[in-house]
């Protein structure tokens, strides 16, 4: 397979070596035209004149300019026609080029037709004829080892074949009138499989022609039945180009590949609020976003670069998934944050095109608009932002007023931490609250630990866990467990969270907050820790000088962390000053810890006593008692 | 079950297979004498290894005798020998085989090393230490890390770079050897941040590997979960330059993260499981197992007795998915070790606050009693003695009446000195006693 994409290299080099009459050809940019008819006067010695068949090429060229379609292609069959009835006797390469080129345009006149005359099925099948002909006629008038190998200069051909088809996505394709494009993917399927199936196909572009075809079948697919096949996905997943960083055909292949494959997973998203394969989805994100980090163009092409922030957006917010984030660690505020930046990102590119004024519903603006605004109240309220979404002229102009005052509401709900109000509010937008679930159960799980931490830890000094259930429910139905109140209250210290000292009691299920619960837990310190030995309940080791702790002991003791301060570390650190503060913490005893660090009052009341002190003191007696 | 089993052997199998001369040699001796692996595999294993002793052409393993029985060889086979190793490095393979190290040490050590060997030298040096389990001596070979070297290599030869490398990793697993597991990962962590070459170092094994990098990967992972504090834990992931890490070992972040969502019970399965079967493929990460688990099963008891006056140890039992019986041993081996303040009455641990001076109390009476019961002692000493002497006074007047007068007179003398009255009295009679006696 590989030696078919490597000739790419030459595909799209317009070098004057291999495509010498080929410059008459014109490139198609978003039915924008521009042409060059260098044609006739590019004459090399060996070319022949043939004054007729030029007049009616150029004068077609002519009326295509004028955008005289019919009669530009009447020139061009005229063309055909002589080309067709000299060629038995003169197998000229010019007269061939003019063939070639003929059918060619004929090909552009219908291709350009269609933005002032709509699709039709008349066009449709017209085209399908002509690029028959045009199969017809490379089979028969093709030359290996011509210079002019019409087989190998078709990329033009498929460049004004396959236009582009931006603006419209493929998983917003609701509320719009989808015939004409329907009849586009037809066409684009049939292209494909009159070229493939053709003997005068040269090999080169055959990865071309299965992305094209995939991509229309996905299209037709999604048009029709509102749904892309996987198998399809899949295929054009696995299709590779080789890299070349010189081509920029090699690139907008790719940006094809991962955008078209981008929409749908993102159409999965909407449908499900979630991607089954996500590490696909995760992958396709980042090539895209190389290559618009590495092209201009690409970069400043909103559909694409919407498709892009969009696709990061609601990665970040799937991001809790393990398949997701298996190596890459971010807090859950630092993926907030960016997944704001993608929403607004995603704002912006939505205006550059021009979407802000649509007031017809689309769903994937509500979700960008969702996505955007509840970010950025989390951030808002843990104090890490203080950007205020609504004051955005982006939120203001996109949505419309239902959508804004929901969401305001579930905004007001969140910010007076009102657990039953934020449900409420948020289950009224059913459709949302279901594609952006894993960012709702954040928004819960964080509500739910600021009103733990917030307004019941300061003021209650013991409350049973029945009760932080029933002030934690989001609605009748939704009570947390006793399970998720335990995990809740034990993942706030590791994560460093819990702002109030807690101890709880599972004989009677209560809880105890305050800083007067803290208890001394030994009344021993590190130097008086000896490993028993497991069977004998003697210390496993140091039998003869048992008054000496044995380095394991130690050790031991310092890796259960039994004599060691829990200390956060706020800032962020470096590997060798993460380590050095532990070992900080390890070396030193808790009681000569006190002064020097605020945290000490974390897990210890501050009047510690010790009774290894007093005993050693005691233990000094002893000894002489016996003398 | 049987499926899981099948996977596991052909694991093993490939583990085993990457392993050359003599540590495979070594390998197949610590398998076949572990109880790991079906006594067909153990079959294949020493056959394998005898193999290898017949195609060298030496047989002088200490192992020898284990092979034999495990493959059921009743000799050595014969194979077709290879030639082609040069004298001294036969001479250097056969002292390892041998376990003479101290001799295959000296000379390692006496060789003229040219400079840029020098690493790839000390490297083989390092493993015949930990071969003869000297882990200090491995360690100080620190000393002979010359990092100016260091920094040209990086023109000179990838070899000696890798080398130079692999010894750094060498002494963090001496450190793990030692159960010195905060050192170990400290070390690494450090080590990783000044050189990142060691990311792709540990992505591929070396050709004739010491120690698998899977094994290295296991012994941080095992390091750094029993050694930094679980507060910690949510610290240490997001430290910088450690995602490149992170990717090449993705198990100890999925522990981690298990850890700091306190799913406890999820992270155990993991633990006993997969930390837990591997090694026992390893000879290297078999020895610190016990001590480890006790470790890292302690330090989940501990935060629950840190957050909890009243606990169940069947509540324990069940959400970490610990045996009931191992959960209350464990837990009152904590207690009584660490001197913790709880009390386990029946499935109920208690928070059981003690009076600072309770115990030098209880052990003040303890010195009181042992006061109490001297003092009885030589006080029924002085009476037993009073009584001889008394009892002695008499039957010297009976036998010499004269002493009597001899006696008075004695005591007119003492009578005329008032001082030595005193000297008499009670507080002092014990001391005179003994002069008497």
């Amino acid at each position: 397979m590989p030696e078919e994409y490597e000739d790419y290299d030459d595909f799209m080099m317009s070098d004057d070596e291999s495509m010498n009459i080929d410059d008459i050809a014109f490139e198609s940019d978003e039915g924008q035209q521009e042409h060059h008819t260098v044609g006739s006067s590019k004459e090399t010695e060996t070319t022949r004149y043939f004054p007729n068949i030029e007049y009616a090429y150029n004068t077609g060229l002519a009326f295509l300019d004028d955008r005289e379609f019919e009669k530009a292609r009447e020139q061009f069959i005229d063309v055909y026609k002589t080309v067709i009835d000299i060629l038995p006797d003169d197998k000229e390469p010019v007269i061939i080029q003019f063939g070639f080129q003929a059918l060619n345009q004929i090909i552009s006149c219908w291709i350009n037709e269609i933005p002032y005359n709509g699709m039709s099925g008349q066009i449709v099948s017209e085209i399908i004829r002509t690029c028959e002909c045009l199969c017809d006629f490379i089979a028969v008038n093709n030359d290996d080892h011509d210079t002019n190998n019409l087989a190998k200069n078709l990329g033009n051909t498929f460049t004004t074949l396959f236009y582009s088809n931006s603006r419209i996505f493929l998983f917003d394709l609701g509320s719009l009138d989808c015939s004409a494009v329907k009849l586009r993917m037809e066409l684009q399927s049939a292209i494909v499989s009159i070229f493939l199936n053709s003997s005068c196909l040269h090999k080169k572009f055959v990865p071309l022609l299965q992305v094209k075809g995939r991509v229309s079948s996905i299209w037709y697919d999604c048009l029709t039945t509102g749904y892309y096949s996987e198998s399809d996905l899949s295929s054009l997943r696995s299709i590779r180009v080789i890299d070349n960083e010189t081509e920029k055909y090699t690139e907008d292949l790719k940006i094809e590949i991962t955008t078209v494959i981008l929409q749908c997973y993102i159409l999965e998203f909407l449908k499900a609020g979630d991607i089954k394969e996500a590490g696909y989805f995760k992958e396709s994100i980042s090539i895209l976003d190389k290559l618009a980090s590495k092209s201009l163009s690409v970069s400043q092409t909103p559909e694409v670069m919407l498709i892009l922030h969009f696709s990061q957006g609601i990665m970040l917010l799937m991001t809790k998934r393990p398949d997701i984030n298996s190596s890459i660690q971010t807090s859950v505020f630092w993926r907030m944050r960016e997944a704001r930046e993608a929403f607004l990102r995603s704002l912006k590119h939505l205006e550059e095109l021009g979407r802000n004024q649509d007031k017809t519903p689309h769903l994937f603006h509500d979700i960008i608009l969702a996505g955007f605004t509840f970010t950025s109240m989390i951030l808002l309220k843990v104090g890490k932002e203080e950007l205020d979404p609504f004051e955005f002229e982006q939120v203001r102009i996109l949505g419309n007023q239902d959508i804004i005052d929901n969401i305001q509401l579930i905004y007001v709900n969140f910010m007076n931490l009102d657990l039953m109000g934020l449900f409420n509010s948020l289950n009224c937008m059913k459709e949302i609250n279901f594609i952006l679930h894993h960012l709702v159960s954040d928004i819960y799980e964080l509500a739910q630990s600021l009103v733990l931490w917030t307004k019941i830890a300061v003021v209650y000094s013991c409350i049973s866990i029945p009760d932080l259930e029933n002030k934690l429910k989001l609605n009748e139905y939704k009570v947390p467990t006793r399970d998720d109140i335990l995990t809740l209250l034990m993942q706030s210290i590791l994560k460093g969270e819990a702002m109030v000292f807690y101890k709880l009691d599972l004989r009677k299920d209560l809880v105890y907050f305050g800083a007067m619960y803290k208890k001394q837990l030994t009344m021993y310190g590190k130097e008086s820790f000896r490993l028993m030995n497991q069977n004998k309940r003697k210390p496993a080791e140091a039998k003869e000088c048992e008054s000496l702790a044995s380095l394991s002991d130690f050790e031991y003791a310092n890796n259960v962390g039994l004599f060691t301060v829990p200390r956060k570390l706020t800032k962020k650190s470096n590997i060798t000053e993460f380590f050095e503060a532990l070992k900080e913490a390890r070396e030193n005893i808790i009681y000569i810890d006190n002064a020097q660090h605020k945290s000490f009052n974390k897990l210890y009341p501050k009047d510690m006593k010790f009774t290894d002190k007093y005993m050693n003191l005691v233990d000094l007696m002893a000894p002489r008692i016996h003398d | 079950m049987a499926h899981s089993n099948a996977t596991d052997d052909s694991e093993t199998k490939m583990m085993f297979d990457q392993f050359k001369g003599p540590n495979m040699i070594e390998r197949a001796h610590y398998l076949i004498t572990s109880n790991y692996g079906t006594p067909e595999n153990k079959k294949q294993w020493a056959t394998k290894a005898l193999q290898y002793l017949s195609e060298i052409n030496y047989i002088m393993s200490p192992h020898l005798n284990a092979f034999l029985k495990a493959s059921g060889y009743a000799e050595v086979p014969e194979t077709v020998s290879i030639q082609d190793i040069p004298n001294d490095q036969m001479i250097l393979l056969q002292k390892i085989i041998s376990h003479e190290f101290d001799e295959a040490l000296y000379s390692l050590e006496s060789k003229k090393v040219p400079r840029n060997e020098y690493y790839r030298n000390l490297e083989m040096i390092m493993q015949l230490l930990i071969r003869a389990k000297n882990y200090k001596g491995a360690e100080e070979l620190e000393y002979r890390m010359d990092n100016i070297y260091v920094n040209q290599i990086h023109e000179t030869l990838k070899e000696e770079l890798d080398a130079y490398q692999r010894i750094q990793l060498l002494s963090c697993a001496c450190l793990f050897f030692e159960e010195q597991y905060f050192s170990c990962c400290s070390n690494f962590f450090k080590f990783l941040e000044n050189d990142d070459g060691i990311i792709d170092l540990l992505k591929h094994d070396s050709l004739d590997p010491f120690i698998l990098n899977e094994e290295f990967l296991l012994m941080i992972v095992i390091s750094v979960l029993v050694s930094v504090p679980l507060d910690n834990y949510a610290d240490f992931i997001y430290l910088e330059h450690l995602k490149a890490f992170f990717e090449v070992c993705p198990l100890l972040i999925e522990c981690l993260q298990l850890l700091i969502d306190t799913k406890f019970g999820k992270f155990f399965e993991i633990w006993h499981e997969v930390v837990g079967s591997k090694y026992q493929e390893s000879p290297f990460l078999n020895k610190g197992w016990v001590a480890a688990k006790l470790m890292m099963r302690s330090k989940i008891y501990f935060f629950y007795l840190r957050i909890s006056n009243y606990i169940h140890i069947s509540y324990l039992s069940k959400t970490l998915g610990i045996d009931i019986n191992a959960v209350r041993e464990e837990l009152s081996l904590l207690i009584e070790s660490a001197h913790l303040n709880f009390k386990i009455d029946g499935d109920l641990v208690v928070y059981k606050v003690k009076h600072y001076l309770e115990d030098p109390v209880q052990k003040l009476r303890e010195n009181q009693v042992l006061i109490d019961k001297e003092l009885e002692h030589r006080k029924s000493q002085n009476s037993e003695l009073q009584n001889i002497i008394h009892h002695s006074i008499v039957t010297n007047e009976e036998k010499f009446p004269s002493s009597r007068e001899l006696s008075s007179k004695l005591l007119e003398d003492d009578h005329m000195d008032i001082n030595d009255v005193n000297t008499l009295s009670d507080a002092e009679s014990l001391s005179f006693e003994y002069e008497v006696d």
